[in-house]
């Protein structure tokens, strides 16, 4: 495993082909910074640049994800498949999303926007280079960048409550990213290398107790139950922008991350992990769920119901195989465009704004969340819940326990669900609290033009996806038979 | 040098650094003043930093002493943030007692 610089270089060199995705995102993020340094800050061309790159990049890597053979580059240090390029493009395509709610929301000081913007790119570099690493120290460092970035863009709300969110966020982030330095010691101490390889099986505690510590760093990332005490905190301070930010981009990242590690356990150490995350999995989702029910505050309602749909991700990774993988790849996309679209909506009732047009959307996505018929959701949903019913392994209580708790907290969840669209068309268009002092940084009606087609944008996939699921199900299932 | 450090058995480091990391721990969870917290989350990093080169000085293979430098500069990046970001709560509240931090729920 030990390998010269020259031979690293050398390795590079021939591979470099296969990096230009990255390297062209690191020339673009210069780029932005020298307009950002010169060009006017309330200039378009922020915007455009930003929603070019995103839309090319999606595009980019959900065209040739097909043709991509699993390859790893830079003496094993990054790898290329195609599972890796469909999260490299789904993570493009969430950012591209997030554009007309960083548009509808300027904050206090309209300046310093196109730097959010900046930020966002790096946490989309910082993506690419996470999901594709192979060894601990790009994991690492990929992953503290995201960190990085996400603690910098709470603060561009500029309001007490924010940079308070930021500094138990910046805490709780430090302190999960300990522990997963921790496990890495541990892990590098029993393997003897930094290589996270495709096959990793241990047959002593000190290794076990390693991944385990390991796992709290991308707990931390999708708020599962140890470390979900940040969620609601960081929420209720930040703006409806960066919190969608938070709870979807981070989240994908986290749950990425998380398969690709527990896709390549093996033994002992699989059916260990397996079991921490289904138990880990109802404590989640009873917190979520039970703290949802009660909630007053929208905000931390939003949090508490992201807490859930991460406790549902969680018990379905505990019985993920390669065969069901199609349904946790079609849950996240439908979850992308319903949370975005949720956010939207509350954004545009917090601004005043709200219209027939926009009570009927948050009413649709969150349907779609709760997973209930004429909407995609529903679709994920079953899936997810079947590819629990089918999965047997060996202490028989725990995962009938988790089937038992994820049916209850999805019947839970259509009560809280449904409640705040029904009471926000029932009581005139008002929800139960709305902080009347973040008002001031709200952006002035917008075109209605404009509304109407981000609204579009939301609403269609989760009603069309309903009623020919066929559009991305067939890329889904090309791409599983790739994996090995 | 490398014979000097590997005189003493690696349990030794092991434990050493473990008490490091709770220390860091119970100081992250028992101070009340924001910069002893990131005093004390350093603590935690730096008794990683102590355990990776020491499993590296006894396998000899220098891939984790590289780790500890990026350790060490990503640290320092969280940091400066976080001290940033107190600077603006101090401006809020003249304070910087982690007790004032109350505008949300805990």
């Amino acid at each position: 495993m030990n390998i010269s610089p020259k031979e690293f270089l050398s390795s590079l060199g021939a591979d470099i082909i296969f990096l230009y995705p990255e390297i062209f995102l690191s020339l673009i993020i210069l780029l932005y910074t020298i307009l950002y340094l010169f060009l006017d800050r309330k200039s378009p061309v922020f915007e455009f640049l930003f929603l070019a790159i995103t839309i090319g990049f999606s595009g980019y890597f959900f065209s040739t994800s097909m043709n991509q053979v699993l390859k790893t580059i830079a003496a094993g240090t990054f790898e290329i498949s195609p599972i890796n390029s469909f999260w490299k493009a789904l993570l493009a395509l969430t950012l591209a999303l997030g554009i007309p709610l960083f548009k509808a929301e300027k904050s206090h000081s309209n300046e310093k926007y196109p730097l959010q913007y900046l930020f966002m790119l790096t946490m989309l570099l910082a993506g690419f280079i996470t999901i594709s690493a192979r060894h601990w120290l790009l994991f690492f460092v990929g992953l503290e960048t995201i960190s990085i970035c996400s603690y910098l863009i709470i603060n561009f709300y500029f309001t007490a409550k924010a940079h308070e969110s930021a500094l138990k966020y910046i805490l709780f982030g430090i302190l999960a990213s300990c522990l997963m330095l921790w496990g890495i010691s541990y892990i590098y101490g029993a393997n003897g290398h930094l290589y996270i390889l495709k096959e990793n099986n241990c047959n002593t505690l000190f290794c076990r107790l390693g991944y385990l510590f390991c796992l709290s760093g991308l707990l931390f990332k999708v708020t599962a139950f140890p470390f979900h005490i940040w969620f609601a905190d960081v929420l209720e301070g930040a703006s409806y922008a960066v919190g969608a930010l938070l709870s979807i981009f981070t989240k994908i990242i986290g749950f990425a991350l998380l398969y690709n590690l527990l896709s390549s356990f093996s033994g002992v150490l699989a059916q260990d992990t397996r079991l921490i995350l289904a138990i880990l999995g109802i404590i989640t989702l009873v917190i979520g769920n039970f703290s949802a029910i009660k909630e007053q505050n929208t905000k931390r309602f939003l949090a508490y119901s992201g807490i859930a749909q991460t406790g549902l991700l969680i018990a379905f990774l505990a019985c993920s195989t390669p065969s069901n993988l199609g349904a946790f790849i079609f849950y996240l996309i439908i979850y992308t465009f319903s949370v975005w679209g949720m956010f939207y909506f509350f954004q545009r009732h917090e601004n005043k704004e709200s219209t027939l047009l926009s009570s009927i959307g948050l009413l649709l996505s969150m349907v779609s969340l709760a997973g209930l018929p004429p909407l995609a959701g529903f679709l994920a949903k079953i899936q997810v819940l079947l590819g629990i019913w089918a999965y047997e392994a060996t202490p028989v209580y725990v995962f009938k326990t988790l089937l038992v708790i994820v049916l209850i907290s999805t019947l839970v969840s259509f009560y809280y669900y449904l409640r705040l669209p029904i009471s926000y068309i029932k009581n005139n268009l008002s929800l139960p609290s709305i902080s009347k002092e973040n008002k001031d940084f709200l952006a002035p009606t917008q075109n209605d033009i404009y509304f109407k087609l981000s609204s579009l944008i939301f609403i269609l996939p989760i009603l069309l996806l309903f009623l020919v699921p066929n559009l991305i199900n067939d890329y889904i299932s090309q791409i599983i038979t790739t994996i090995p | 040098m490398n014979s000097l450090i590997t005189q003493i058995p690696l349990n030794h480091y092991i434990f050493l650094s473990f008490a490091i990391f709770t220390i860091g721990i119970i100081g992250v969870l028992t101070r009340r003043n924001a910069i002893v917290v990131f005093m004390s989350i350093e603590l935690m990093l730096n008794s990683v930093n102590l355990l990776l080169t020491a499993f590296s000085a006894y396998k000899s293979d220098p891939n984790a002493q590289v780790f500890v430098f990026f350790i060490m500069a990503v640290a320092a990046a969280e940091v400066a943030i976080g001290l940033a970001i107190i600077v603006l709560i101090y401006r809020n509240t003249r304070s910087i007692d982690i007790n004032v931090l109350n505008k949300l729920k805990w």
